[in-house]
């Protein structure tokens, strides 16, 4: 059985999610992920830092494109 | 002037959001102000009321939700009323639940894109669908007052008091104040019903309800089908006239609406 306090820790979440101001700059669905693989320079690996573990991925992703596409 | 932004919201249909919306930015406009009204209702009643269809039309407020780079200035489109513009809905709002599961930040869409426009217009009305979803919270993290219409009668205060309290747990996320007003409509005296309602509607939420009661009056249909608003069609309708006693609290007692902060409702 559902009850008061349920629902409303399921819209607070779902509240929390929609407001969240750190990816308030939105993306369309269909491109959120491409724009910011195409936008990475291939020197922007010099700069990474270790421990920026999803940077590191998706720079590891685009260069494996490159090669692959011969960019 | 800092640019206003007013939302219309209730989870309630049918309570006279649009026509709040219409009758308000109306008689703003009337006045000289700059006005920009924004549909976020799938159903398009406000795009509707002035000549555009919300099924075929292809520039909308929903471009802003599925396309980052898009710019408010081109959704924007002039009305036949003088320093009135509308930005239009589609039907494909509808759709954005299903986009917002992927996405943080969806509700901020609209306070954002205001922003552009902020220079432009002196008064920014938002009407909202009457859906707890990501328009209607758009709506709500944009405006910093909410007038919340509710209609005179039993079954739409519980709607009232289900408002509330989404109202409630959103601004538990949000990190602005937010002054909220009730609007009690579709009033008639004659009859029992609607003045035990807003008998109701007052114990329950003291200052947060209008002096202004808005009446039933056939004057806002006849407005809209003649495809004006009503302060157009008759500046004299008990109606307008309603909307305009409404108007003089917002603009000149604006500073004695309270704060949303959770009203002691029956649950």
């Amino acid at each position: 059985m559902v009850n008061d306090n349920d629902t409303d820790a399921v819209l607070l979440d779902y509240f929390s999610e929609l407001l969240r101001s750190d990816e308030s700059e939105h993306k369309s669905a269909s491109t959120a992920g491409v724009d910011s693989l195409l936008t990475l320079k291939p020197q922007a690996c010099l700069q990474v830092k270790v421990g920026e573990q999803g940077l590191l991925f998706q720079l590891l992703i685009y260069q494996v494109c490159r090669l692959y596409v011969g960019l | 002037m800092k640019t206003q932004i007013w939302a219309v919201a209730n989870q309630k249909g049918g309570v006279g959001k649009t026509t709040s919306v219409v009758t308000l930015a109306g008689l703003l406009a009337q006045q000289g102000h700059q006005v920009l009204v924004v549909d976020l209702d799938p159903h398009g009643s406000l795009t509707s009321y002035f000549g555009l269809d919300p099924d075929t039309i292809n520039d909308s407020v929903y471009d802003l939700f599925v396309n980052s780079q898009q710019t408010v200035a081109n959704l924007l489109v002039p009305t036949n009323l003088l320093n009135l513009t509308l930005l239009p809905s589609s039907s494909r709002m509808a759709a954005l639940e299903r986009q917002s599961s992927q996405m943080g930040g969806m509700g901020l869409v609209i306070q954002q894109a205001l922003v552009q426009v902020e220079s432009m217009f002196d008064y920014v009305l938002i009407d909202s669908p009457p859906i707890l979803g990501v328009a209607m919270i758009n709506a709500l993290a944009a405006c910093e007052l909410l007038l919340m219409p509710v209609q005179t009668e039993f079954l739409a205060i519980k709607g009232l008091m289900r408002m509330s309290k989404s109202l409630d747990l959103v601004l538990k996320t949000r990190h602005q104040q937010l002054q909220a007003l009730i609007l009690p409509t579709m009033y008639d005296r004659r009859t029992k019903s609607s003045i035990q309602s807003l008998r109701i509607i007052r114990a329950e939420f003291g200052e947060h309800v209008s002096h202004a009661l808005i009446p039933i009056d056939t004057q806002f249909r006849n407005a809209s089908s003649a495809g004006k608003v009503p302060s157009q069609y008759n500046h004299l309708a008990r109606g307008v006239q309603a909307y305009d006693l409404l108007l003089t609290q917002l603009q000149r007692r604006r500073q004695k609406i309270p704060q949303w902060t959770g009203v002691a409702h029956g649950q």
